[in-house]
């Protein structure tokens, strides 16, 4: 057998220090509790399922089942608008659609299917898909250098009714009628 | 040197999550549905939640899958879709990141891979079965194994120290490291097995001597991935030793000592956004000393192989990608004895694949290989396929599939006084068509598929007609196999998810032969596991391996039938760990785990087909009896 001192040269590249600490998340348990967040400065449309019932808050998640574990935990102890929280996985059937209050659309399969019942049965729609503030949905995540950012469709909301705090608002990209083509 | 703590980004406020760095979670898990192929993925977590002590653990659990080998060459292949052309790896390509794992000498000789392949590095591993995709070359016959390392963009960054210790004399140590800042990241992992292994007494050898099969281990391997900007590199230094390796089946043991050094490097260039181009250039280098036979003594063997390869990725349009590429891998090796020094074969190949998504629920693939071996006529190899989803739930594949092997250096070169060469072999081929259907939700996976193979063109050792000739090699003959593959996960809790699998294969040579490919035509396998917020884990696996074809019936030669047949058997093991963060408030959360893994719980004496072909021998032991192995593993952030 030829020597084996190769196979040393390796170890010595060994480096064992860590310091200078940073808070770095996992992308799908980020977005999810930006959503919680976020839901608690927006107010539902009157009309709106979440003002006709009062007994849990409904979160749905489409497409994804990773962002539907990524809220697990949380869900069995969080509330939203003091309600205990209920998830609900959505398998592409829109009848389903109709008791969520926020509805996390992570594919762009019948994209237009969902913000039509959507906007119906006055639902919070999110998405994290380039493009989907402009075609409807009113908040939408995108990257910037490894830090979470998003932006808010301000006419889809207005139009539907909900009212979004100026804390919020300061924080998103806002997306106008104007930039819609 | 950055590191990342791990955080709970529900106890942040809005301003606080604006300011967190996210790691991109890989998205190849969510396009499962999606991939041109018929793929099992095995997450780090599960790993670490049913336990294992090498690799060959991990993968027995898969679907259609049990590690085989030889009385030569001890667990040194994956048996998939019961594809058994020899003990060596010449039908499943391993892939390390992607960038293939060959040998020179004879494909692969992979015992210290699946004994000693460090896993605390995995993040995952993808199981492809079927031939793989059409740019993987010459060996993914029967699937591919692509072993996928941590990166620091999508894992944290930390140092775990980890030792156990546990029956037959077995003790491992492991440290691993992984670190990562904004254009790097580097993986380390070393790891040392050393076990006297489980004697098998009354072992019949082809003298007719009756004594103890030894089969233990010493294994002491160095793994490091590294990314920096646009370069890549993985490297790997094995050194094993196996206890019970020769060409003949002589006992008492004589160990094989195997050493391999596997770099690869590489450059990703970005053409324009969305257009890349990659170049690396793959190293491997392989020793082995082995004996022969006690009258003849010991051989040894070395091997180079080398391959520079560039791709070309990028979308012609939103939905439509297009992938092309050209490799060249040259080979040399040689033997003290049989086969001669600086034996070399060479392999040019170009290929081409698109894919195209009519729509968010269909894809279109289209691929083609072409294969220049340096002695014989080019081939193609094409590939085909439509995926097609339902709703967010169901979906449908179906794909049609070719793949080749070409003849290795022992099959053209070799020139010993046993066995002869044959420079002008042609390729293995093989043709597949799958269909798989497949129902997913957030928390359940259903997965259906039925295969068709034909392995033709086979390279099979002709015994010599004048005695005292050597036996040689020739082309003849197919083999068709049919097979089907169930696949189910599902999670019962947030506390309790079970895993299962099952398969049924049969196949049948051209001369009427059936099933004669020793591999078992039935396997069950199902696990569950259990985990509470409290720091406590327990999960229990058990497969169940139908019996094997019987070797001596196989060859028409039943007086190789000297040792206990390949019968069925359930192998049970059972992993329970405890954080002793979250239990006992003993170090961090996640931080210092102990675990207690049972191997071979019911005992069971375990034989599988002895590969060598050589017609000596029917089986050898195939697995250690009842064991327990702690663990302690502790980890520096």
């Amino acid at each position: 057998v030829r020597s084996k001192y190769k196979k040393y040269i390796f170890l010595i590249i060994i480096l064992f220090c860590n310091s200078a600490v940073s808070q770095t998340a996992e992308e799908f348990s980020t977005k999810t509790a930006f959503m919680v967040k976020m839901s608690y400065f927006i107010n539902w449309p009157e009309s709106s399922i979440l003002n006709k019932d009062n007994s849990t808050f409904i979160i749905c998640i489409e497409g994804s089942p990773k962002y539907f574990t990524s809220l697990e935990d949380w869900a069995t102890t969080g509330k939203i608008k003091k309600r205990p929280v209920t998830l609900k996985y959505i398998n592409g059937d829109i009848s389903e659609l109709s008791s969520c209050n926020i509805l996390f659309i992570t594919s762009n399969h019948n994209l237009s299917s969902y913000l039509d019942i959507a906007r119906e049965e006055k639902i919070l729609t999110i998405s994290d898909n380039p493009g989907n503030a402009q075609r409807g949905v009113i908040i939408n995540f995108f990257n910037v250098k490894n830090k979470l950012r998003f932006e808010i469709n301000i006419d889809e909301a207005k139009s539907l009714g909900f009212k979004i705090s100026p804390r919020l608002l300061k924080l998103a990209t806002i997306i106008t009628s104007g930039d819609i083509k | 040197v950055a590191a990342y703590e791990k955080v709970d980004t529900f106890q942040l406020s809005l301003d606080e999550l604006m300011s967190v760095k996210v790691v991109s979670a890989s998205r190849k898990e969510e396009e499962q549905h999606l991939a041109p192929g018929v793929l099992t993925i095995v997450s780090a977590q599960e790993i670490e939640q049913y336990g294992a002590r090498h690799l060959r653990d991990v993968l027995d659990r898969l679907v259609g899958i049990q590690i085989l080998g030889s009385h030569q060459d001890f667990h040194s292949k994956t048996s998939m879709r019961a594809v058994n052309a020899s003990h060596h790896e010449d039908s499943v390509l391993i892939l390390l990141n992607g960038r293939p794992i060959r040998q020179a000498t004879d494909g692969g000789l992979n015992s210290d891979i699946y004994t000693g392949f460090p896993l605390k590095s995995i993040d995952r591993i993808e199981v492809i079965r079927g031939p793989g995709s059409v740019i993987y070359g010459t060996n993914a016959m029967a699937g591919v194994i692509n072993i996928i390392t941590r990166d620091a963009k999508n894992s944290v960054s930390e140092t775990v120290a980890e030792v156990a210790a546990g029956s037959f004399g077995t003790t491992q140590a492991k440290i691993s490291s992984l670190m990562g800042g904004k254009d790097y990241s580097f993986n380390f992992e070393l790891n040392h097995i050393s076990s006297d292994g489980d004697p098998v007494n009354g072992i019949t050898d082809q003298d007719g001597l009756v004594d103890t099969y030894e089969t233990g281990v010493d294994s002491n391997n160095v793994l490091i991935n590294g990314r920096y900007k646009d370069f890549t590199i993985n490297a790997m230094v094995m050194d094993n030793t196996q206890d019970s390796a020769s060409s003949a089946f002589q006992l008492p043991s004589n160990p094989i000592d195997l050493n391999r050094y596997f770099i690869d490097i590489g450059y990703l260039h970005k053409l324009s956004t969305d257009w890349d181009i990659s170049l690396n250039y793959t190293h491997s280098e392989d020793e082995a000393q082995w004996q022969i036979n006690e009258a003849a003594g010991d051989n040894n063997s070395e091997g180079r192989s080398q391959m520079i390869e560039t791709i070309v990725r990028g979308n012609i349009d939103k939905d439509l990608n297009l992938l092309f590429g050209a490799s060249h891998v040259e080979n040399e090796s040689g033997f003290d004895r049989g086969l001669p020094q600086g034996s070399k074969n060479a392999n040019t190949s170009a290929y081409a694949q698109l894919d195209y998504m009519t729509s968010d629920s269909q894809k279109l693939i289209a691929g083609v290989q072409w294969n220049n071996p340096d002695s014989i006529s080019a081939d193609l190899s094409p590939r085909l396929g439509i995926i097609q989803g339902f709703n967010n739930s169901w979906w449908f594949k179906l794909l049609y599939s070719e793949a080749y092997r070409s003849p290795n250096l022992v099959e053209t070169d070799l020139d010993a006084p046993q066995l002869k060469g044959v420079p002008t072999l042609d390729p293995v081929n093989i043709a597949t068509v799958d269909a798989q259907l497949i129902y997913q939700t957030a928390t359940e996976y259903f997965a259906i598929a039925l295969y068709h193979s034909k392995l033709e063109n086979l390279i099979v050792r002709v015994p010599a007609t004048i005695p005292g000739d050597p036996t040689t090699h020739e082309n003849q003959g197919y083999v068709k196999f049919n097979g089907v593959e169930l696949e189910a996960r599902k999670e019962l809790s947030k506390s309790v998810s079970l895993i299962g699998n099952a398969s049924y294969q049969e196949n049948k040579t051209d001369s009427g032969v059936e099933n004669g490919t020793f591999a078992p035509q039935v396997m069950v396998k199902f696990g569950a596991s259990y985990k509470n917020s409290t720091g406590l884990t327990l999960a229990a696996f058990n497969s169940y391996i139908g019996e094997s074809t019987d070797l001596g019936e196989a060859t028409n030669d039943p007086s190789i039938n000297i040792n206990p047949a390949a019968d069925s058997y359930n192998l049970l093991t059972v992993n329970a760990s405890i954080d002793t963060g979250k239990m006992w408030s003993l170090g961090k959360p996640e931080q210092s785990i102990i675990s207690l893994y049972l191997d071979n719980i019911l005992n069971e004496d375990i034989y599988a087909a002895d590969l060598n072909f050589a017609n000596q021998n029917n089986t050898i032991p195939h697995h250690w009896g009842m064991g327990a192995y702690l663990t302690y593993s502790y980890k520096l952030y």
